[in-house]
């Protein structure tokens, strides 16, 4: 057997070099999405025009690959915008993986807006809060605690899509991974180092959402 | 004029869901201090009356007043909403307590952001109030850790810390077993005596039968007959009325 152990663990902090790069692409994602998913999951709730631009934004998102959208925004549309040429790839990138998963998350944000009884909100508004300070301080924290193990779930999704940047030319972790693949030719080990330090990432994350669990969780306790 | 003194004042509400009556052309006065019951079958109309008052449920028309502050469903105003929610507070049938807010933060939620009230104030106003109903050595527990009886003392006392002039109770003691239904009862008893404004909706025909001014008897969204408790559960006032009271075994 071929494995160069020791080759694979110097690769890492080379590849780690590359993180800030993914860490960027996620973390604008994952705000951009987060806004968009709850902007569509309000309109969800809206009126039929709203409802309907919706559906049809959450069913071509949902139902289309994500590298297909991706091309699509980035060598598509400056076709027919040129102005978008100047756009750079990580930017459409982040485009491409917010408007993705906003579309997953509109939906996980509806379900979390539906499960909060609606005797929550009566009972705000029956004690004189305004609507604005009953969802906030009421319906908001009831809606995260629910939401969160899905919301949790998409972003670990959204964190390992990144990685599609490479096919749009962002040097970011995988293609960082690559490059050392093919100068030493041991392929097994660079995109060993490169799936640990996605690992390691995603781990993180998860031990963020297990804790935000708890805490959120911490008033349902019998 | 009698409406200038009255506490509550309903003139003419009606409300249809889907093209059901819920309510029709309904009209009735409460005094300060009145304790009134709202009594009748099972989708007769009394929650969704009960819910007017606080516009929970917005009525298609007719004019709604509590203290100073009215309202004409057909020309409706947020801030007149606010102004007429903030002249009653509500007791529900399945409590409604925030779920994410201890029972001590149940109260002070409400008296911070209705009432104002600085955090410290809150607190202790908060504190007082789960003393009167018996519960402050559960301040710090959340709802999911209290039995429905505790957790509807909670609600009477977040009713009661906004001292609004009206308090409205919607089935309080329904979702209850027994024992608990008891010492809720007993409770809201203590409540009626103490000078404030009460409309509770119940399907206690004894309870209310002691301690109401009067009994309204509701049927098809309509209010068919009101007066003294002994008057409508013992008086000749109609077959149906009658027949409801005896299925409750009086």
């Amino acid at each position: 057997m071929n494995f160069d152990l020791i080759y694979m663990f110097k690769l890492i902090p080379a590849i780690l070099g590359y993180l800030p790069i993914t860490l960027l692409i996620s973390g604008a994602s994952i705000i951009v999405a987060t806004l968009l998913g709850l902007l569509l999951a309000l309109m969800l709730r809206g009126g039929k025009l709203l409802r309907g631009v919706a559906r049809l934004y959450i069913s071509f998102f949902r139902g289309t690959p994500v590298l297909v959208q991706l091309l699509i925004i980035y060598f598509g549309l400056p076709q027919l915008f040129p102005v978008l040429n100047s756009v750079g790839p990580v930017y459409a990138v982040i485009a491409g993986l917010s408007f993705n998963t906003a579309a997953y998350l509109a939906e996980i944000f509806r379900a979390g807006i539906d499960s909060v009884d609606r005797g929550q909100i009566e009972a705000a508004l029956a004690s004189g809060l305004s609507l604005p300070v009953a969802c906030w301080r009421i319906l908001f924290p009831q809606i995260c605690r629910n939401a969160i193990p899905a919301t949790g779930n998409m972003y670990i999704g959204l964190i390992k899509n990144s990685s599609l940047a490479f096919t749009l030319g962002v040097t970011e972790l995988l293609s960082a991974g690559k490059l050392e693949a093919t100068a030493s030719l041991k392929f097994f080990e660079a995109y060993t180092a490169v799936a640990l330090v996605y690992w390691g990432v995603t781990f993180l994350l998860s031990l963020l959402q297990r804790q935000l669990e708890t805490h959120l969780g911490k008033p349902y306790q019998q | 004029m009698y409406a200038d003194k009255s506490m509550i004042n309903v003139s003419g509400i009606s409300k249809s869901f889907r093209g059901f009556q819920a309510l029709d052309n309904i009209s009735f006065d409460v005094q300060p201090r009145e304790v009134v019951s709202i009594i009748g079958p099972s989708g007769s109309g009394k929650s969704t009356l009960l819910r007017t008052l606080n516009l929970l449920v917005l009525p298609d028309s007719g004019k709604i007043s509590i203290g100073n502050a009215s309202i004409d469903a057909q020309h409706v105003q947020r801030k007149q909403i606010n102004t007429l929610r903030s002249k009653s507070s509500m007791v529900f049938q399945h409590y409604n307590l925030f779920r994410n807010k201890t029972a001590q933060e149940n109260i002070t939620e409400v008296l911070r952001f209705a009432k104002k009230l600085g955090r410290k104030e809150a607190d202790e106003k908060a504190l007082e109030y789960l003393h009167r109903v018996g519960l402050h050595d559960k301040a710090s527990s959340y709802p999911a850790m209290l039995s429905g009886g505790q957790q509807q003392r909670v609600g009477i006392a977040r009713a009661l810390s906004l001292e609004p002039e009206v308090i409205l109770m919607d089935e309080p003691t329904s979702s209850l077993d027994p024992e608990m239904r008891r010492g809720i009862l007993k409770l809201i008893a203590e409540i009626a005596t103490q000078n404030i404004t009460l409309a509770i909706v119940t399907h206690e025909m004894n309870f209310a039968r002691e301690i109401s001014d009067r009994l309204f008897f509701m049927e098809q969204g309509r209010i068919i007959a009101q007066g003294a408790p002994d008057e409508i559960i013992q008086g000749d006032v109609g077959s149906r009325i009658d027949a409801f009271v005896n299925d409750y075994e009086i």
